[in-house]
């Protein structure tokens, strides 16, 4: 079934000729809207043995390619391209029509490219591979697809929190086309900001940073968004059992301007609010409260001419929470706004200049209005930021330079409260500013044979009460041992001016973000990876694995009993300590035919301490998790039916338990209660997580496009995986307590969702 | 097509009944517990000095706390040493359970800011702490909102020292002392912008209620310790809840050892 819609690839291509045997580079790119096109198979007709991937720049290197030999490009819902060696000529702009994705069969080697790449540690994932996993209440989510790969762990059931090799939640980087994002969850984290219609590729790095990231300890989440297509309109969109969502892209101006927009909305408070009112006025009928949230990207090119582009990104989401009776209007609301735009200019085929301005703002508000009390409560931050990155590619050598700068303001816990009269009045809250930045510059090139070197330099700043400054100095070594095996080792240094205060597995709108001052210092990591991988049977399959140690400096934590929430004295609550990660990771991969996906699995060990916490001695953090296994398999069984199965198990969560307890009389003396006594942190284990989903999509073949239901199950044999256990008192009909028993807590049982897709 | 949608039906329901039962009762083996001494001694001006030590209990062990009945105990106040024998028998009037008192002569001076010294001496072991008596804050007026269902709040109004860092907490007794309590407020001062300070909770109140308010002006030690009562309490049964420990300020010995004064109103809403 060929697409009525048509996509385009553009493609740079240059070569140095060579009579016999020549190397040919390039970069590819989406024709629609000029962005790179990341993890294309660039292949050569005659001979299979030849064979690459592009890189997230879309750029490729092909060696000793014979010249009349036929060069194939493939990507999954592009058209091929096939050339002619010898007719290839420096900047050739090609132009061809798409084709269904079904029908495009990948060949030759697609883990070439990584095995000759200096990047370790790395995870790309498309945001078509993952709408073809089962997905909790039928959301696509691509972070928590990313935690299926190995070194990457969910701060609990459900959660899109993502802990990197150790590290906390506050020490991912997310970038959305290079702009921050500083919360980047829905719903108290079970859904990510990301809409999979809006978000073209996600590149994560858990070590061996390219210089060109810093700012976060554990993590870079760099997403890539789908920035539309120039020539012709496409009609995205799903129905959801929480949410609807849809996308639309196109030309403005054809073959100038072009974008696109998608929006998401869940709708439960459609059916909530309906019912409250038909319970309107029952004396016993408490309202359910209202709930939503939406989200919205925006997508503009703008083509100067061939070689220079304006692209325009913004992106808005809130969540939305109301509450109203007779007495009291509860509204908390949160969320994301940014915007930016990026110049990109290819100065030449080999040389690329992006240039971004950027706003990015996230902030709560709590609002409690009674009829002669209210209060309001905000926190926040906002970051203007500037950056410019160059890369050339001259000969052997890569090389990257640039410069970013940003200014942050953070509302911390501004409270405003009083009587309707005015008599009562009290307020709270700190404003506070800070500066900061960085410089960097790489160089990956061959030494000799067997070596490519990636080695790199960032001189990061900031400045709030006190300048701080650092080196952080970055190296990669890629060692071909043989065509299909890589031996790969890195080094990153990597500091964070900026810190989120949050104390729990779950990614709350309440947390909040604090930069480095007299206190808290900035927080530093110094990560070493061993690894090595190869390709195997023919290339069908691919395997690596790693052995990483991370040392934290700096690390914050929070006293026993920090009060995070109305605190406008943070600093107050911190504690400062040491970490350390180490453990392996084991990754098996097959991406070519009808039978794909991947095993993962981690041994790890994650530790912390602090003067303050557990009398100083050593404890696991909350994420250390021994290991961690995920199992992906994703089956073609024809043109209709596609199945898929996850299967993940981990090692239950660290917490904390009381195992002593007393009785306060307290100053009245009438009603003793019983208090838990907590003595070390993290000794104790929940018990095992596993749980199996499975999603079937059944494709539909209407004329004007394509369409398919997809059926998730979450969960398919109903495990009870403990999300929290705490112990009650028991008490008798005269409120006397008579015995203490332990309860665990679980979140999700098995849950089916039926989604709608649609694209015309 | 029947059996169709008898089986739809059949699994659905199935679904349903399994979307039940997210918590159930489990088994959790906790590590030997060493049974540390509690404490808890309030010093109200005109009472003798009385407290309760007993020893805390591992979690799972059984209801009542095992008294600690030999330790040697004093409060020295301006030079002068008081010593608390064990007695366990109650007092007409007494709110709460002591087991250390002194004579009935020996009552606590109403001296506001002085300090009081507590030794206690368990199997040999002695244990020390120090507190004071904050001086009385005088509730200034309460008054009442009413909504049109006839629920009502209440709320209070004192003055605050600018000067200097309080704490207070705020009791609302349904009916009379010792009735239920309907609201509990633990708060300092940093938050209050003005010397005049209004407190208002929920509508929990039937118009027409008597109310008592009982306004504590606590020692910071007292409200360091309430507040780490309240946290250790959050955080069994909360997931996101910090994990806490109990701020004592008896090293060695889990307690408060305080001054206690407060100012009573009450109200008929």
């Amino acid at each position: 079934m060929v697409w009525t819609c048509v996509c385009y690839l553009f493609i740079l291509l240059s070569q140095e000729s060579n009579a016999q045997s020549e190397r040919i580079e390039g970069i590819i790119k989406d024709h629609s809207d000029s962005s790179a096109m990341i993890g294309a198979v660039v292949h050569l007709r005659n001979n299979k043995s030849i064979g690459t991937t592009t890189d997230q720049d879309g750029h490729f290197v092909l060696d000793h390619v014979a010249s009349n030999d036929v060069l194939i490009i493939e990507n999954i819902g592009y058209a091929t391209v096939e050339i002619p060696v010898d007719q290839l000529t420096p900047h050739l702009n090609i132009y061809l029509k798409s084709i269904a994705r079904d029908e495009v069969i990948v060949e030759g080697n697609p883990y070439k490219d990584r095995l000759e790449s200096t990047q370790m540690s790395t995870i790309t994932l498309t945001s078509k591979e993952a709408k073809l996993l089962p997905a909790l209440f039928g959301e696509v989510d691509l972070l928590k697809t990313l935690q299926l790969k190995p070194g990457i762990q969910s701060g609990g059931e459900g959660s899109s929190g993502l802990y990197v090799r150790g590290g906390g939640a506050d020490q991912n980087l997310f970038l959305l086309d290079g702009i921050t994002v500083y919360n980047p969850s829905h719903l108290f984290g079970f859904f990510s900001v990301f809409n999979a219609d809006a978000v073209k590729s996600i590149t994560l790095y858990k070590g061996g940073f390219p210089a060109m990231y810093g700012g976060r300890l554990s993590s870079v989440v760099d997403v890539h968004t789908n920035k539309g297509d120039s020539s012709s309109y496409t009609v995205n969109g799903g129905i959801g059992l929480i949410s609807s969502r849809l996308a639309v892209e196109g030309p403005i101006v054809k073959g100038k301007l072009w974008g696109t927009i998608a929006v998401r909305r869940t709708y439960a408070d459609i059916f909530t609010r309906a019912l409250n009112k038909s319970q309107e006025g029952k004396p016993d009928y408490d309202p359910i409260p209202d709930y939503y949230f939406y989200d919205a990207n925006l997508q503009l090119t703008y083509k100067i001419n061939n070689k220079n582009h304006l692209h325009l990104t913004g992106y808005f989401g809130k969540d939305v929470f109301k509450f109203k009776n007779n007495n009291n209007t509860l509204g908390f609301q949160w969320g994301n706004a940014l915007a930016g735009v990026s110049w990109v200019s290819n100065i030449d085929s080999a040389t690329t200049m992006t240039t971004t301005l950027s706003v990015s703002d996230y902030r709560y508000k709590l609002k409690n209005e009674l009829p002669s009390f209210s209060f309001s409560l905000t926190s926040g931050i906002r970051d203007y930021a500037a950056s410019s990155h160059l890369k050339k590619v001259y000969r052997k050598h890569t090389f990257q330079t640039g410069i970013q700068l940003s200014r942050y303001a953070f509302t911390i816990s501004r409270l405003q409260a009083g009587s309707s009269d005015g008599k009562v009045q009290f307020s709270n809250g700190t404003a506070l500013y800070g500066t900061g930045g960085g410089i960097y510059v790489s160089d990956e090139f061959n030494w000799r044979a067997r070596w490519i070197i990636n080695a790199g330099l960032r001189w990061s700043w900031f400045y709030r009460e006190k300048f701080f400054q650092g080196l952080e100095p970055r190296l990669q070594v890629n060692y071909r041992l043989k065509e299909r095996i890589s031996i790969k080792a890195s080094y990153s240094r990597m500091f964070q001016y900026i810190h989120l205060a949050n104390n729990s597995g779950a990614s709350l709108p309440t947390d909040i973000w604090y930069p480095s001052g007299t206190t808290p210092a900035p927080q530093r990591s110094d990560q070493v990876a061993l690894g090595y991988e190869f390709s195997f049977l023919g290339n069908k399959l691919f395997f690596s694995n790693e052995y990483y140690y991370k040392y934290m400096k700096s690390v914050l934590d929070f006293r026993d009993g920090a009060q995070l929430f109305v605190n406008d004295s943070l600093q107050r609550e911190f504690v400062f300590g040491k970490g350390e990660s180490y453990g392996a990771e084991f990754y098996l991969e097959k991406k070519q035919g009808k039978t794909t996906g991947w095993i993962g699995y981690t041994l790890s060990w994650t530790n912390r301490q602090f003067a303050e916490i557990n009398q100083g001695n050593w404890f696991p953090a909350r994420y250390d998790r021994r290991h961690d296994l995920s199992v992906v398999v994703m089956h073609k069984l024809n043109s209709r039916f596609s199945f898929s199965g996850t299967f993940v198990y981990g090692t239950g969560q660290a917490v904390s338990l009381p195992i002593g307890r007393f009785y306060l009389q307290d100053v009245d003396g009438v009603r003793p209660t019983t208090v838990p006594i907590y003595t070390e942190r993290n000794a104790f284990r929940l018990p095992a997580y596993h749980r199996m989903d499975v999603g079937v999509v059944y494709r539909f073949k209407p004329k004007w496009g394509e369409a398919d239901l997809t059926l998730s199950i979450y969960n398919v044999y109903n495990r009870r995986n403990t999300y929290f256990i705490y112990f009650e008192e028991i008490k008798d009909e005269n409120d006397i307590p008579v015995r203490y028993v332990a309860k665990q807590v679980a979140l999700f049982p098995i849950i089916p969702t039926l989604t709608f897709n649609f694209k015309w | 097509m029947v059996n169709k949608v008898r089986y739809l039906l059949l699994f659905v329901s199935s679904m349903l009944l399994l979307q039940c039962n997210f918590e159930k009762e489990v088994t959790i083996e906790l590590p030997a517990y060493t049974n540390t001494p509690y404490l808890e001694c309030y010093l109200e001006p005109g009472k003798p000095y009385r407290l309760l030590l007993y020893k805390s209990l591992g979690y799972f062990e059984g209801l009542i706390p095992t008294p600690i009945r030999d330790a040697n105990i004093t409060i020295t106040h301006r030079g002068v040493t008081i010593p608390l024998p064990y007695d366990s028998i109650p007092r007409d009037g007494d709110l709460r359970f002591y087991n250390y008192r002194s004579n009935d002569t020996s009552k606590v001076p109403t001296h506001y800011d002085e300090a009081f010294d507590l030794s206690v001496m368990i199997n040999g072991v002695t244990y020390h702490s120090s507190s004071t008596i904050k001086k009385i804050v005088t509730i200034d007026s309460l008054y009442k909102n009413c909504n049109n269902e006839a629920r009502c709040q209440l709320a209070v109004r004192f003055k605050d020292q600018m000067n200097t860092v309080d704490f207070y907490r705020y009791l609302v007794f349904s009916d009379s002392l010792g009735g239920d309590i309907k609201q509990d407020f633990i708060l300092n001062d940093e938050l209050f912008d003005t010397e005049e300070v209004g407190i208002a909770g929920g509508y929990n109140f039937n118009d027409g209620q008597t109310t008592v308010v009982r306004l504590f002006h606590m020692t910071k030690e007292h409200y360091d310790f309430l507040v780490s009562v309240n946290n250790s309490q959050n955080a069994n049964g909360n997931p996101f809840a910090q994990p806490a420990s109990i701020k004592s300020n008896i090293p060695g010995i889990i307690g408060i050892f305080t001054g206690l004064t407060y100012d009573n109103k009450d109200k008929t809403l």
